[in-house]
């Protein structure tokens, strides 16, 4: 479903060249929960927004149901669904208005955008407050019209950017039960986080990014065999222990990790 | 409940609307692959209408802002009443500080001022009886405490009349009377000459006229009483306004009007215009947005739609509350032209500040896109706001007319356009310049803002993708794309309603060098400016400017169509003229004729036939068509490039011939037509330089063409023959052309857009 193919992303900042992403190349298959993790600043986000085309590329692309990133953005577009731990919703309107909006800029039929805003209303639970206005949610409700959002129109490929950032235990359960759910419908995903403990209980396969660079990849068992360490934690402390393997591209980040 | 799936939806049958919750019940946690059935239709770029769905959902957003109905309703509802109180206070403090306002009458000569002071003296005691009170009206017929002292200003010599106009224009006097008809005994005519851009000469003529109607009030009442049917009023008034412009800037409320009109649509955009843009980006909403399958200049779109809404709203309040304001304190006299205020001026100053707001939102919008935050988008727009204010002001100052740049300089035009409809003048040749080149600046700055609004550099905060902006590209591309061609025009049109009156003026009477001068202007704009420009966006020449072979066909249609459309030009132009302008024409004709006598045939043919149509070609058919067709339906680009052509036609040496603008448009359109047929400018360029030559040597003919029974100053119809023959012609070329060239295919530019 999605193929990474050497994605390279430099920043400029100050007259240094940062790279962020650093030749990072991996496979997603429908059905599979894919984790993405890093510490702050491995470059998770700008692979993300770069799989999505928000961001260009400086150089390699990205593959997503048969369709290059750069050549057909609005096909790729089309077929991603979205969750950002940063996105916000539209204050002034309530979540009935603003997914249908979402269904309408993804063009889909209004009759069914209306059947499916009452299903993903039952699945998570935002009935009750589905004509409220949104400035008057509350963290938890807020997270659950995001995660409907993404769902909206339906895409066979969802990409998660620190879905549990900022949430409670209650919101971190709800994450899990969502990604369990589009797992089932044999949606590929894409999960990014710096939160270890949870990585091992979602993904089915996981990347280890370690400035900007993919260092491990596999199932946990196989990661456990690579590396000879029983937890992520510890394959993290040995990435970071290791020496730099390129001088030049130092300090990967990126620019705007809250 | 299921109705039958709408156009946006392609593939509807193959996802199940259930699909989400059969699946959640029958799924076994295990992965249940099913292929993508989703959405993806076939690209479609503006989808039935959803960017007026977007436009109505900002809107939306906007007006449930509470912020906005400050601004949009509280403001001017607040604004105005108390501007207009101010200005009344002032009014009155100004009579009152000077214990009592003094009024000077100056007379043209002595007789005069002996039969007006006796109407005028009779007409204060009526009035003092008329408001009761008697005690003052029985002593002096000097009128009330309350009026005003009258000072009259009186020649001492018997025999001299003066010109009281001058006393009134350098302002020695308030009001200056001359006594038109009638001696000692009635009916007397009095001229009252006042200076009509001073409130305080207004006042003081009102005031006179007050005094002299009550007089025939009186006899009015007089005669009816005694029941005469026939008998005529005693005093008739004509006014005389003197106006004085050299008497230096005054300040009065209605020349600051355009000013706050046009700053309070300025605030009606500011909150909207930053909300939709850097504040959805402050609110992590933009990401959202700009990950949906829409194109970015389609989401700008939509709030440009918004924010020009919210401006027209405030604009409308704004307008509501100044001329309610003006009625009911009575000021509308002061702040509009001679006529007060009617429906006609209200309209004019909307349809102003609809293409105003236009422009202010479209600038606005680039500054707010590229503002991170609202507060960033805030630190820029206050330095614009500024900045806009000084030419507000500057083109307050009497003196400054709306001719050559200032018709062309953004903002300042309007600001002058809006005072000259408050005064009642606007009807310049220069209006439209201003309106055209404004709403072709609005055209730049959105799809500058297009450009800008959710790219990563503000998405993210990157400082790489600044300079992207501004480069060059690296590829070669067939076409301009529009926001490159539209720039182009937005360069072109002032150079061109600027520099074609140079030759004219830098030359003078020198006719050839005019000539030569006009050449190499067109040259210049018209060919080699839009070459340059194309090279530096990375156009190619050949696709970009269709500048390629034809068959032998098109040439020989094309010569075909050059020969026989100028009857029908002519014949079109002749519907659209009035007698009147007629003449007005003839005369120019005659003139533009015998001067270029003079030059030999060849070389007119050369200078005014060939150079035009192939640099004309060039550019609107070469450049602008070919990119206009990358963003629009073939027919409305055609249309609209012939639309362009006829409008750079109709202004000529600073006046407007709009009777050209029907015969170029139609010529035009052929033209575009013939380029999208053939592919190539080359047909056009024979056909345009045909007609052009054939033009011009009828009127060197003149005299060989009368003896064959046709007059080309006569202006009449030509003969119905001709009409058939050129009909049968056109139609011949129009079928070769149709028959005899392959069918363009549409996708030959689709792919070069953007």
């Amino acid at each position: 479903m999605i193929t990474v193919d050497n994605l390279t992303r430099h920043f400029n900042s100050g007259g240094k060249t940062i790279v962020a992403v650093d030749h990072l190349s991996f496979k997603v298959k429908a059905g599979e929960v894919y984790g993405l993790l890093g510490p702050n600043g491995a470059g998770k986000t700008t692979t993300l927004r770069m799989i999505l085309g928000l961001l260009q590329p400086t150089s390699g692309d990205a593959d997503v149901d048969g369709f290059h990133v750069s050549q057909f953005p609005d096909e790729v577009k089309r077929r991603i669904g979205l969750v950002s731990a940063s996105a916000g919703l539209y204050q002034w309107l309530t979540p009935r208005e603003m997914l249908l909006f979402f269904a309408d800029l993804y063009s889909v039929d209004p009759a069914y955008a209306r059947e499916r805003l009452e299903s993903l209303a039952d699945l998570l639970d935002f009935r009750r407050f589905i004509d409220q206005r949104c400035s008057t949610l509350s963290t938890g409700q807020k997270q659950r019209v995001t995660l409907a959002r993404a769902l909206m129109h339906d895409p066979p490929i969802m990409l998660l950017d620190e879905p549990t950032r900022g949430l409670d235990v209650v919101g971190t359960h709800v994450i899990f039960e969502y990604i369990g759910h589009l797992r089932s419908l044999g949606k590929a995903v894409v999960v990014s986080t710096h939160r270890l403990d949870e990585a091992s209980q979602i993904c089915d396969r996981m990347g280890l990014l370690h400035r900007g660079t993919l260092r491990h990849e596999g199932t946990f068992a196989e990661l456990q065999r690579t590396t000879s360490c029983s937890t992520l934690f510890e394959m993290f402390l040995q990435l970071m222990k290791q020496p730099q393997q390129i001088s030049s591209s130092v300090t990967g980040g990126e620019s705007n990790e809250n | 409940m299921k109705t039958n799936p709408p156009l946006d939806r392609s593939d509807d049958s193959t996802t199940t609307p259930s699909s989400v919750l059969e699946k959640e019940a029958t799924g076994t946690g295990q992965p249940d692959v099913t292929p993508y059935a989703g959405y993806a239709g076939q690209l479609r770029p503006f989808s039935s209408l959803r960017w007026w769905r977007m436009a109505q959902k900002e809107l939306r957003e906007i007006l449930r802002d509470r912020r906005t109905i400050i601004t949009l309703i509280g403001m001017p509802l607040l604004i105005y009443p108390l501007l207009g109180v101010t200005f009344r206070t002032l009014l009155v403090t100004q009579a009152t500080n000077k214990a009592k306002t003094e009024y000077r009458i100056a007379f043209a000569n002595q007789h005069d001022s002996r039969v007006f002071r006796r109407l005028f003296f009779e007409g204060g005691v009526i009035q003092a009886k008329q408001s009761g009170n008697q005690e003052l009206a029985n002593r002096e017929p000097k009128g009330t405490p309350e009026d005003p002292i009258w000072q009259f200003m009186i020649s001492n010599d018997h025999e001299t009349t003066v010109d009281v106009g001058s006393f009134v224009a350098d302002q020695t006097a308030e009001i200056g009377v001359k006594l038109k008809e009638g001696d000692e005994e009635g009916p007397w005519v009095f001229e009252l000459s006042y200076r009509s851009s001073s409130p305080y000469s207004i006042d003081a003529r009102r005031m006179v006229e007050d005094r002299l109607r009550a007089v025939n009030d009186l006899v009015t009442v007089g005669h009816l009483r005694k029941l005469e049917p026939a008998f005529q009023v005693p005093i008739t008034c004509t006014t005389k306004p003197i106006t004085t412009l050299d008497s230096g800037p005054q300040f009065t409320m209605a020349s600051l009007i355009p000013l706050i009109l046009i700053l309070m649509t300025v605030t009606g955009t500011v909150y909207p215009a930053i909300d939709l843009t850097a504040g959805e980006r402050e609110r992590g909403t933009l990401e959202a947005l700009i990950s949906a399958p829409v194109p970015r200049h389609e989401l700008l779109f939509a709030k440009y739609l918004a924010v020009l809404a919210v401006a027209l709203l405030t604009a409308i309040a704004n307008l509501l509350s100044m001329v309610l304001t003006a009625y009911s304190l009575g000021l509308e006299h002061l702040m509009f032209a001679p006529g007060g205020i009617n429906l006609r001026m209200i309209g004019l100053i909307f349809g102003l500040l609809i293409v105003f707001a236009g422009f202010f939102a479209a600038v606005i919008l680039i500054l707010t896109s590229f503002a991170r935050s609202f507060k960033e988008a805030q630190a820029y727009l206050i330095p614009v706001m500024l900045v806009s204010l000084a030419p507000g002001v500057l083109c307050l100052l009497p003196g400054i007319e709306m001719t050559g740049w200032m018709s062309v300089t953004p903002l300042v035009n309007i600001v002058i356009l809006a005072r000259d409809i408050f005064d009642g003048r606007a009807h310049s040749a220069w209006v439209l310049a201003a309106l055209l080149s404004t709403v072709l600046y609005s055209g730049v700055a959105l799809s500058v803002a297009a450009r800008i609004f959710g790219t990563d550099a503000v998405l993210y905060g990157s400082e790489g993708s600044w300079g992207d902006l501004f480069r060059r590209p690296t590829t070669q591309r067939p076409a301009a794309s529009l926001s490159q061609s539209m720039f182009c025009l937005a360069l072109l049109f002032p150079a061109f309603l600027i520099l074609s009156g140079l030759p004219g003026r830098l030359l003078g009477q020198w006719i050839e060098g005019r000539m030569v001068g006009n050449a190499v202007l067109t040259i210049l704009l018209f060919a080699i400016g839009p070459l340059l420009f194309a090279r530096w966006n990375g156009v190619e020449w050949g696709e970009g400017f269709r500048l390629r072979g034809s068959s032998v066909v098109s040439f020989i249609a094309a010569a075909l169509l050059g020969l026989s459309l100028w009857p029908f030009a002519y014949e079109l132009e002749l519907q659209a003229i009035s007698p009147d302008r007629l003449e007005v024409m003839k005369d120019l004709f005659k003139q533009i004729k015998t001067t270029l006598d003079a030059i030999p045939l060849p070389a007119k043919l050369v200078a005014l036939a060939l150079i035009p149509a192939v640099c004309e070609e060039l550019f609107f058919r070469g450049y602008l068509l070919t990119s206009l067709r990358t963003g629009m339906a073939t027919p409305l680009a055609i249309v609209l490039s012939g639309c362009l052509f006829g409008l750079f036609h109709v202004i000529v040496m600073e006046s407007l011939f709009f009777e050209r603008f029907v015969p170029t448009c139609f010529l035009g359109i052929i033209l575009g037509w013939v380029c999208y047929r053939t592919g190539s400018v080359l047909p056009g360029m024979l056909l345009h330089s045909l007609h052009n030559g054939l033009l011009l040597s009828v009127s060197s003919f003149t005299k060989e063409l009368a003896t064959l029974g046709v007059g080309t100053e006569s202006q009449e119809h030509l003969p119905a023959w001709w009409i058939l023959a050129a009909g049968t012609t056109v139609a011949i070329a129009f079928l070769m052309l149709i028959l005899g060239t392959p069918r363009p295919s549409p996708a030959t530019v689709a792919v070069a857009s953007r």
